[in-house]
């Protein structure tokens, strides 16, 4: 087992560690952007660090941190563009995150802020935010009326001053996808957030099953590891509050006919991290076919690794392949899949030869 | 074959891993006054500079940077990669570092006060800092201030001066013996050489010390040498622009700065001679 997933497992690991082992663990958390969280680990547990790795541990808090405020930012600011309509408007992901202060979001580092409104209300919302400096990033006309026609959101908008990047999603999978639920299903709630007032985010139950149902449809498993952790620190604190979280999660999650990606979820995260799952067998969150069971076994435990040299092996790999391929049959049938993978390999390759004429990236 | 560098740098551990043979002469010339340790340091970047394309090391040979094992920049043309090696880290530090405040200046040190030159690209920072540092100042940086946000101080950060275009002949005549790398033309900042570090400078690169004043320079042709003050708001709002970390630090960045502007002055910097320069400049700290 690599030492970032024992120090996640077991964070008393943190305080027993030599300068070398240091060396590779803060390797291995950069790779994962699991950096922020390691420090803010330390920082419950009142660990001491030690001097050389103390700054690298805080500067990527401070990251994040950064991020927060960005978010809480946000709150204010996306509700109020938007007052004029009366669409709801939830947050979802690392905003929720941090909207409930849940220990997950501490040291956390996201790439944009998710949110979800009616499909109806969608063209209307566009607008708005347009007039309230939103702007599309670039995205050739391909991918446009790719995002349109089959995706669950909007190609993503940034804010013109502020630099967020906004994902409005209209449903929580792509309607290509089978599972696609009915987005009314859902179970929302509300959370004061200080200086924002009230916003919009999901039930605790619903939340995790979001970030199941996010997580093992991906087809690229960059931040794998930090997201089935995400899962790992979300069960662990609801189940302080609720002991029979798990339980009820299970029945949430078969309720609104999510309960293959959640079982998943629950499986790998208490088989890579030992999350209590307390009153579940882990044999009832397996896959019917024990074909199938080996298959998702080998690809999910050698995926949520960190993709580092120091615990790279052939298994990795092979898993990557086949998550590859798995994750996009999820999202859409093969006669819309393999035009669209031809034509983004097409692209790819066009790139490649243009990179010789762009060197303006450099500080 | 790939060869080993362990290089403390102020502050950081660098370790330089290359197999580019332009890299390994290139630091072994400017580095040479460096303690290359060979004791197990905990590394804070450990640099690859190699190529990895198979295609790209014989068709218009490419250099790839890795810190660990990723890559924050496209590829660039083989004879760049000394250059990219030192941009690459600035790139690491400004990104990392973040228990420091860290502006884009000329940093340099006399009589255990420390000069800050926060400027633009081009406003020729670099060339004033080389020419100050190879007449009795110490270089701290031509680059990076790095101010400490739990004392304050300015910690050195010293490496090879990274001079542009004409900047080069100027400083070859202006020092004398002045050690440069090999030259890299047409990138994307123009023709650039590395100027080497004065040997005492290396040699004190551990000692901190407290900011005395801020110089905003700018080469003006012909002009004659004048400071003018300027206002802390004005200053404020400056080195906020030149900062690299200012919006992640936010508060702790704003307190800092603050305090610093009760006790110490700001000038405006117009000079075009060096002698000039050296005689207002070192003014400032008798």
């Amino acid at each position: 087992m690599s030492i970032l997933v024992q120090a996640l497992s077991k964070p008393y690991i943190l305080s027993t560690l030599n300068q070398n082992q240091w060396q590779i663990l803060l390797a291995q958390a950069n790779v994962c952007q699991l950096v922020g969280r390691l420090n803010y680990l330390m920082d419950v547990h009142e660990y001491s660090k030690p001097s050389y790795a103390k700054w690298h541990l805080e500067s990527a808090y401070k990251i994040a941190e950064k991020q927060r405020k960005q978010a809480l930012v946000e709150f204010l600011e996306v509700p109020r563009a938007l007052k004029s309509i009366s669409s709801q408007l939830t947050f979802l992901k690392g905003a929720a995150y941090i909207a409930k202060k849940l220990p997950c979001s501490f040291g956390r580092t996201f790439s944009d802020i998710d949110v979800l409104v009616k499909k109806e209300d969608l063209n209307k919302i566009e607008n708005i935010l347009k007039f309230s400096n939103w702007l599309k990033s670039e995205v050739d006309d391909y991918d446009e009326k790719y995002y349109r026609t089959w995706m669950h959101e909007i190609p993503p908008l940034y804010h013109v001053t502020r630099g967020s990047v906004l994902d409005v999603h209209h449903n929580i999978l792509p309607s290509t996808n089978k599972h696609t639920p009915n987005i009314d299903s859902f179970s929302f709630t509300q959370v004061d957030v200080e200086n924002a007032g009230i916003i919009n985010t999901l039930d605790d139950t619903d939340l995790c099953i979001h970030m199941a149902v996010h997580l093992f449809t991906e087809s690229e498993f960059h931040n794998g590891l930090r997201d089935i952790s995400d899962f790992d620190m979300l069960i662990r604190h609801f189940q302080q509050t609720r002991p029979n979280f798990v339980a009820e999660l299970i029945t949430r999650a078969k309720f609104i006919g999510l309960f293959d990606y959640t079982r998943l979820a629950t499986r790998y995260a208490h088989i890579i991290f030992s999350t209590p799952i307390n009153g579940i067998k882990l044999d009832n969150l397996k896959d019917k076919s024990k074909i199938l069971t080996l298959f998702q076994d080998f690809c999910f435990v050698n995926i949520f690794k960190p993709n580092h040299r120091s615990c790279r092996d052939w298994k990795m790999t092979v898993a990557e392949f086949f998550l590859y391929w798995r994750g996009h049959l999820i999202r859409m049938p093969l006669r819309l899949l393999i035009p669209h993978l031809i034509r983004k390999s097409y692209m790819r390759v066009k790139d490649y030869f243009k990179q010789d004429d762009d060197l303006t990236q450099l500080p | 074959m790939f060869a080993q560098f362990t290089l403390p740098i102020g502050p950081f551990i660098f370790s330089i891993k290359t197999d580019h043979q332009a890299v390994i002469d290139n630091l072994s010339a400017l580095y040479a006054d460096y303690a290359f340790s060979e004791n197990s340091l905990f590394i804070d970047f450990p640099i690859t500079i190699t190529t990895r394309s198979m295609l790209r090391r014989f068709i218009k040979p490419q250099i790839d940077f890795l810190l660990d094992e990723f890559a924050p920049f496209k590829p660039l043309p083989k004879d760049q990669s000394f250059a990219m090696l030192e941009w690459g880290m600035n790139w690491c530090i400004t990104t990392r570092a973040h228990q420091f405040l860290i502006l884009h200046a000329g940093t340099i040190e006399k009589n255990g006060r420390v000069v800050i030159m926060p400027a633009e690209q081009g406003s020729g920072k670099s060339t004033l800092t080389a020419a100050m540092v190879y007449s009795g100042w110490r270089l701290f940086s031509d680059e990076l201030a790095l101010i400490s946000l739990t004392n304050s101080l300015v910690h050195p950060c010293t490496r090879p001066i990274n001079l542009k275009n004409d900047s080069i002949e100027v400083i070859n005549n202006y020092v004398d013996n002045a050690v440069f790398s090999t030259i890299a033309k047409d990138t994307h900042k123009g023709t650039v050489a590395l100027l080497k570090p004065p040997k005492e400078s290396v040699e004190r690169m551990l000692e901190a010390a407290p900011l005395h004043c801020i110089v905003f320079p700018k080469y003006v042709a012909n002009a004659q040498a004048k400071l003018t003050p300027v206002s802390q708001i004005a200053a404020f709002q400056q080195l906020i622009q030149h900062s690299f970390n200012y919006h992640i630090l936010g508060g702790e960045a704003f307190n800092m700065i603050a305090n610093l502007l009760k006790n110490i002055t700001c000038y405006q910097f117009e000079y075009s001679d060096f002698e000039e320069a050296k005689e207002i400049l070192s003014s400032l700290v008798d």
